[in-house]
């Protein structure tokens, strides 16, 4: 078991450092230049060459990657080209704003996944099951700004009953940050959801058609107890192995809904660096994102073995 | 209860006249047709029969566990005397791991691979004797060395996969027999396990019938463990019984043709290795058995009268072979 935790442990490392060298060259390969979104369309060329001189990158690309790689290993993240603010410690005021989006966003799409998937694999072929799979495919279909901007329309705008946007630190006014987060985690979190569903489902049922619940019928057991005590640990260790998947995607969403919402999280800082080609602000916020999200699957994976005791307790 | 009670005659299981079939897009397809098969206190009966003959649906519907998409279409079953079909299914769940225990052929897919065993083993109690769970585990570990399990206490808190084959299969028959059920349905118990491990567990359930008057059906493809363990046998064919009797008389004297392709395919209960003779052809789909003995394609000895449905012929008493010619095999043999 702490085996199993060292390695993953282990794999961090040299993920990163692959995810890094991606990232870097992916952001150097697109067209576009970081000079000219600084300097505006009519710069001059030497204005452009005196732009890209002073910020190192008319040297090769490897030599610019060891550099940031050695000074990111120290903790610096560099400076962005658009408005010289330090990105490091931009980056850790942000990560509060965009972990607590994420957190709740996939918390409710698991409080809407778990019992739902329970319900419709139970249910199989029945009717609760082809509504409940309906909306999960219409779930999966919607973009999330899409019902961002729904929910903003009818709870911001036809009742005004929530915040169309806007950010309170929690421990400024937990009440203020929690009715902010509302509409925010609740787009981002349904359409999440979707696939979330759809796996605890299939995990469901084939748990259900599993030779231990048939035991458990055998035994005169009522169905709440073959579900409650039979079914539903067995279904949720592969869901948590799958399901921390679905926690990467939904970074995916926090740009988007973090812009809508103005909220002054990463995924906004990913947005503004893809916009102005701000390599340090990109790289920076991208590469949290990946930490995060690599954290974020260690740790489901590590509730995912804990709940099985074929990882905790050794053979026969 | 207010279920028709036919008056006890001393049987533990009685099916009478029991069709099963499953409803399928090309329409009902009948895979247990028409069985009859009863099993008396304390007595071990086999049913044997290729796969797919319908043994496992049979007694599942004993249990009132068939699968989704099956239905019986006819027939009683009886559990001394309580009638099991057309009731409810609350009924069904109360008899259900209390008078009737299920030991299927995978032990180690049939236990939760997430719970102790001990709780397992104890649950049947928690459910039918509402007692705690504190006293359901102890229970456990005593049935656990019931069942010649060493060091009960440790392994009552161990998970199914760090049991043995054997000790998984000791656990289900220890859960099995917590409650002291009437009857015992044991589904190819033995099928996973080494010849050794499986003569203990065969040995296990013998003493648990002498010792307890558990009746048990035990459900088979060996003919070998039949003879070792029954006292009769029932020869199920593509859904229906096609011989019946005590085991001495169905190995010295088989009168249906389909039996005696059983035996001479097996070389441990009949004669060497040189004599082995597997039956030719399939067993037919249930949607595809020839008009009147389904057996027919297949049979060495079928002919015209072979195309109507046969008749149940008595060899001795208790040794009932549906075969036309089963007089005339006997002469032969
Ligand atoms: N869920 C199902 N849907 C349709 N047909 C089924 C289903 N389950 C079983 N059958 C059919 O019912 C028949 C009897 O199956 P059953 O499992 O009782 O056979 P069996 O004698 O127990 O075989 P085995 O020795 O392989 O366990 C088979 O023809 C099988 O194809
Ligand atoms: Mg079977």
């Amino acid at each position: 078991m702490l085996r199993l935790i060292f390695t993953r442990l282990a794999l961090f490392v040299p993920t990163l450092f692959a995810a890094s060298v991606i990232l870097f060259i992916v952001i150097n390969v697109v067209p576009g230049s970081a000079a000219r979104s600084a300097l505006g369309v009519d710069a001059t060329p030497q204005a452009i060459m005196r732009f890209e001189a002073l910020n190192g990158l008319d040297r090769p690309l490897a030599v610019q990657y060891t550099e940031w790689l050695g000074k990111a290993l120290r903790g610096d993240l560099g400076t962005s080209f658009q408005n010289r603010v330090a990105v490091a410690p931009d980056i850790l005021k942000r990560l509060p704003v965009t972990l607590e989006l994420a957190v709740l966003a996939f918390l409710i799409a698991n409080l809407i996944a778990l019992p739902l998937g329970a319900i419709a694999a139970f249910r199989h072929r029945k009717a609760a099951d082809v509504i409940i799979s309906a909306l999960a495919t219409i779930l999966g279909a919607i973009p999330n700004f899409w019902l961002a901007t729904l929910f903003v329309l009818l709870f911001s705008l036809t009742w005004p009953i929530l915040p169309a946007g806007g950010y309170t630190p929690f421990f400024e006014n937990p009440t203020r940050n929690i009715v902010q987060m509302i509409l925010p985690s609740l787009s981002l979190g349904l359409v999440s959801s979707s696939l979330l569903l759809r796996i605890m489902r299939t995990t469901m049922l084939e748990v259900l058609n599993s030779a231990y619940i048939r035991t458990a019928h055998a035994k005169g057991a009522p169905e709440s107890v073959v579900l409650r005590r039979h079914a539903l640990r067995n279904a949720l260790i592969p869901f948590f192995t799958v399901g921390a998947v679905e926690f990467g995607f939904l970074f995916g969403g926090v740009v988007v809904i973090e812009d809508i919402f103005r909220l002054p999280g990463i995924g906004s800082l990913v947005l503004v660096g893809i916009i102005n080609r701000d390599y340090p602000v990109l790289l920076g916020a991208s590469l949290v994102i990946t930490v995060v999200v690599l954290s974020a699957n260690m740790i489901v994976d590590t509730i995912a073995m804990m709940l099985d005791p074929r990882h905790t307790r050794g053979g026969a | 209860m207010s279920q028709p009670k036919q008056p006890f005659d001393g049987l533990t299981l009685d099916i009478k006249h029991l069709s099963i079939a499953f409803q399928t897009r090309q329409g009902s397809v009948t895979v247990v047709d028409d069985i009859s098969l009863n099993i008396g206190k304390g007595e071990i009966v086999g049913v044997i029969g290729e796969s797919g003959s319908g043994k496992t649906i049979a007694s599942l519907a004993v249990l009132g566990m068939l699968p989704r998409g099956a239905r019986v279409l006819e027939g009683t079953v009886h559990l001394s005397g309580d009638s099991l079909l057309d009731q409810p299914e609350s009924y069904q769940r109360a008899i259900r791991g209390d008078r009737v225990a299920l030991i299927p052929q995978d032990a180690l897919r049939a236990l939760n691979p997430t719970l102790q065993v001990g709780l397992q083993v104890g649950e049947p109690l928690t459910l039918h004797r509402g007692i705690s769970w504190t006293t359901a585990r102890k229970k456990a570990v005593e049935l656990l060395r019931s069942v010649e399990l060493r060091d009960p206490e440790q392994r009552a808190d161990e998970y199914p996969h760090q049991f043995s084959g054997g000790m998984q299969q000791r656990a289900m028959i220890a859960m099995g027999l917590s409650t002291e059920p009437e009857l015992l349905i044991a589904d190819e118990p033995t099928t996973a396990l080494d010849v050794t491990v499986q003569a203990q567990v065969l040995d296990l359930l013998r003493n648990i019938r002498d010792t307890h008057g558990t009746s048990i059906l035990f459900i088979t493809h060996d003919l070998g463990v039949v003879a070792t363990l029954c006292d009769r046998v029932y020869v199920m064919y593509s859904g229906a019984i096609v011989e019946e009797g005590p085991v001495e008389q169905i190995f010295s004297n088989p009168s249906h043709p389909y039996t005696r392709g059983l035996l001479d395919a097996t070389p441990r209960v009949h004669g060497t290795l040189t004599g082995l003779k597997p039956i030719p052809g399939q067993i037919p789909l249930p949607d595809a058995r020839p008009v009147g003995c389904r057996f027919s394609d297949r049979c060495a000895f079928a002919g015209a009268e072979c195309r109507q449905t046969p008749p149940a012929v008595t060899v001795q008493e208790g040794h009932v072979a549906y075969c036309v010619k089963a007089l005339e095999l006997e002469l032969e043999a």
